[in-house]
């Protein structure tokens, strides 16, 4: 009984995860570019730009692979953030179109979409009529 | 319900780690623990208040440090080993001393000298500014401008943020990349054992043996935290779950920790990651994604990655950006990097016992390192074949700590690769030396084993300061070099020639594409140069010739740094470049334009293509 009791905790607390991502992903994206193309001349810049660029645009993907371990889920975030990031940079640079602030929005936008993909699947899946978790993060679980 | 009180005593006899500490004295511990992190944080930022940088010899910062900082790392280094040998160490109590430890040991510069070290971190500034500003790139200037992906990312990401001066975010690169490598340290490391107390032991080591400073800012710095998250993606959710050996190993082995194999679209997704971030590696460093492929495909080999495409697909991405994006860069250069392929003795030679010359402490700080490479990677060896007779499968972390053991066959990178191989073999390295702590000998338990690991971290702690910042001298730069620069930005016109006598000293960190620059000591006339008697009438009329010989009016740069690098690397004789500069201010050939006490600039009298 206390296992099962346990395991539904750990099971709400990784709904509310869940749910809170794309929320993080959405608010982070739009203050991003809202700061970029304001071009604001505020020290908050800085810190809104690392945040968005190092951790969301992964942050958009990332969770849809269902990992319980959010060590793991970080290293991958700021992996494809960083990697995504250098993507949109390289394609400006070298399709002469090099704008900062457009490399920001075309991130913004792809973390937009991401997030409501996940919004979209949270929301299936807290569904009452009983939706079972991902296979993925199951089997993923530690033994 | 009931299997629980059976389990736990089960597991507490099977491995000392896993018993359960009474959860007074663990409150204890942990309350004596956080007071010994903030004894030593305070031990160490006020021991370094007064350290002056031009105090140091030629043993680097270690000469300069005062007692009070060696004992707040002696006070963090009992601390963690104290708390690591608990019987369940609260992690965030373990992840508190290694970010404690990182800042210690990677921040030291930072706190200790006023402006960014190494002559290249300047460089690598000046390129994303130029970029930035720019919006693209001219691959004929340099390499760089052939595997730019880094400075690209640097460029618009400095940009975005409204950063106009990246000086200060250089000056602490090196602790944001260590910060950066511990995620994917952790989880590679959980890939590998199931002994939370080995993981910590191994992100320890890692962060203790890194004496290879390549974490500055630059590309190299950013590929290795991607080659670490390939690594630890390969060897987390792509293992093989069949552990195939060849049927004449008659052997029995003892599983690993349990593969987090989830389902195939997981699987997919894992993939294509591995891919993106290797697709990341391609455009932002030569050398990295030749350190990658050899371990990769030692696994498919091996049978021990389930994804079995992978190093092709990666083969492929590697080949098209060599075919089509670095053209201009080696079309200029097939000879020099062909003509090395296979020459294993020039690459150690050049990396190794090249070194090994310079000023006597110069060469104390070389031998450590070699020694510190080299007992490292004897422990690992001897940690590998301890587990392998105790029945430990290890293939796959022997196989990926072998991998980069290939690269002094591509090339000897400038005299480098043996460090770099160190550097990309590290995590694995580590993580067997950190094994040893797991299952001792009989008599080398308990108090024992307590005082081997603080003895061993002691060591590695002495040997890291004196290897990472032995050579500080030279590569620690002052303020009056810095102004003495921007003096000589301010005195040579667009197109003009600077140059320096060695390569150490701040500059390039903006106009990079207004000038032309220049090295005394690299150039083909060295050979002439560096012969002449120092400060001699014949080496002033050499060196008067050499800048006349420039497209465009010349300036030379002197600077403290420089004279360092040329005392103590042995590209001249001690007090050379003193010689020199005395030499250049009598001579009537140059003219002195600027000097501080640490700089002089100066130019030829007459312009260039008149007789002087």
């Amino acid at each position: 009984m206390i296992a099962g009791g346990v395991m539904r905790a750990a099971r709400g607390t990784r709904t509310t995860y869940r749910a809170v991502v794309p929320v993080v992903v959405a608010g982070s994206s739009i203050l991003a570019c809202a700061v970029v193309l304001t071009d604001a001349q505020t020290p908050l810049r800085v810190v809104v730009v690392a945040w968005f660029t190092l951790v969301i645009p992964g942050a958009a993907v990332v969770p849809m692979l269902g990992l319980s371990d959010r060590v793991a889920e970080l290293m991958l975030c700021v992996a494809v953030s960083l990697a995504l990031d250098l993507g949109i940079a390289c394609a400006l640079l070298y399709a002469q179109a090099w704008s900062p602030s457009g490399g920001i929005v075309v991130l913004a936008a792809f973390a937009l979409a991401g997030a409501g993909h996940q919004a979209g699947r949270a929301a299936t899946r807290t569904a009452p009529d009983g939706a079972s978790p991902p296979a993925a993060a199951v089997s993923e679980e530690r033994t | 319900m009931s299997a629980a009180p059976t389990v736990a005593p089960t597991l507490a006899r099977a491995h000392p780690l896993m018993a359960a500490s009474p959860p007074a004295r663990g409150r204890v511990h942990t309350g004596l623990a956080t007071a010994a992190m903030a004894l030593s944080l305070v031990l160490w930022l006020t021991s370094l208040q007064n350290v002056d940088p031009r105090a140091m010899n030629g043993l680097g910062l270690v000469s300069v440090l005062p007692v009070a900082s060696f004992i707040a790392l002696a006070v963090l280094a009992i601390s963690f080993c104290l708390t690591i040998q608990r019987a369940r160490p609260p992690q965030a109590l373990l992840l508190a001393h290694i970010v404690l430890l990182v800042f210690f040991l990677y921040a030291l510069p930072t706190l200790v000298e006023p402006e960014p070290r190494f002559a290249v971190t300047w460089r690598h500034v000046g390129i994303i500014g130029s970029i930035a500003e720019s919006g693209h790139v001219d691959p004929r200037i340099d390499a760089y401008f052939n595997w730019p992906g880094f400075f690209v990312l640097a460029a618009l990401l400095s940009k975005a943020a409204g950063v106009r001066d990246l000086l200060p975010v250089a000056a602490w690169a090196p602790v944001g990349f260590a910060l950066l490598y511990l995620p994917p340290l952790i989880v590679l490391m959980r890939a590998l054992t199931s002994s939370p107390a080995v993981v910590w032991m191994a992100v320890w080591v890692f962060y203790l043996g890194n004496w290879v400073g390549q974490d500055y800012l630059s590309p190299q710095a950013f590929a290795f935290f991607l080659y670490l998250v390939l690594l630890a993606i390969v060897l987390t959710w792509l293992r093989s779950l069949s552990r195939w050996w060849p049927p004449w190993a008659h052997v029995h082995v003892v599983p690993g920790p349990a593969c987090s194999l989830g389902g195939s679209p997981q699987r997919a997704g894992m993939v294509a990651i591995a891919l993106l971030v290797f697709a990341a590696i391609v455009p932002s460093h030569q050398l990295t994604p030749f350190a990658v492929l050899p371990g990769i495909a030692g696994l498919v080999l091996a049978r021990r990655c389930s994804a079995r495409g992978l190093p092709v697909a990666m083969a492929v991405i590697l080949g098209t950006w060599i075919s089509f994006m670095t053209v201009a860069y080696l079309a200029g250069h097939v000879q020099s990097i062909v003509g090395d392929v296979g020459d294993v003795h020039a690459s150690l030679g050049e990396g190794v016992a090249g070194r090994v010359r310079g000023d006597p402490s110069h060469i104390v700080v070389t031998r450590v390192r070699l020694l510190l490479t080299g007992a490292l990677w004897a422990f690992a060896v001897a940690a590998a074949v301890r587990r392998a007779w105790r029945g430990r499968d290890d293939v796959e972390p022997l196989i990926l700590m072998a991998g980069p053991l290939m690269l002094p066959l591509v090339q000897p990178y400038g005299g480098e690769i043996a460090m770099r191989c160190f550097l990309f073999s590290l995590p694995l390295t580590a993580f067997f030396v950190a094994s040893s702590i797991e299952r001792p000998p009989r008599l080398l338990r308990g108090a024992v084993r307590t005082g081997l690991v603080l003895a061993g971290t002691l060591l590695l702690l002495g040997a890291f300061v004196l290897a990472r910042y032995g050579n500080e001298q030279m590569d620690w730069l002052s303020r009056e070099e810095v102004v003495a620069v921007d003096r000589l930005h301010h005195l040579a016109p667009t197109g003009s020639t600077l140059v320096a006598w060695a390569p150490s000293l701040p500059w390039k960190s903006r106009d990079y594409a207004r000038y032309h620059y220049r090295i005394v000591t690299s150039s083909p006339e060295w050979a002439r140069i560096g012969t002449l008697p120092p400060g001699g009438g014949a080496q002033v009329a050499a060196l008067a010739d050499y800048l006349r010989g420039q497209e465009t009016g010349a300036y030379l740069v002197l600077t403290r740094s420089q004279t360092a690098q040329v005392d103590m690397t042995g590209l001249g004789p001690r007090g050379s470049v003193q010689r020199l500069e005395r030499a250049l201010r009598r001579s009537r050939g140059f003219r002195l334009l600027y000097a501080n006490r640490d700089a002089a600039v100066f130019t030829l009298r007459s312009p260039p293509g008149v007789p002087g």
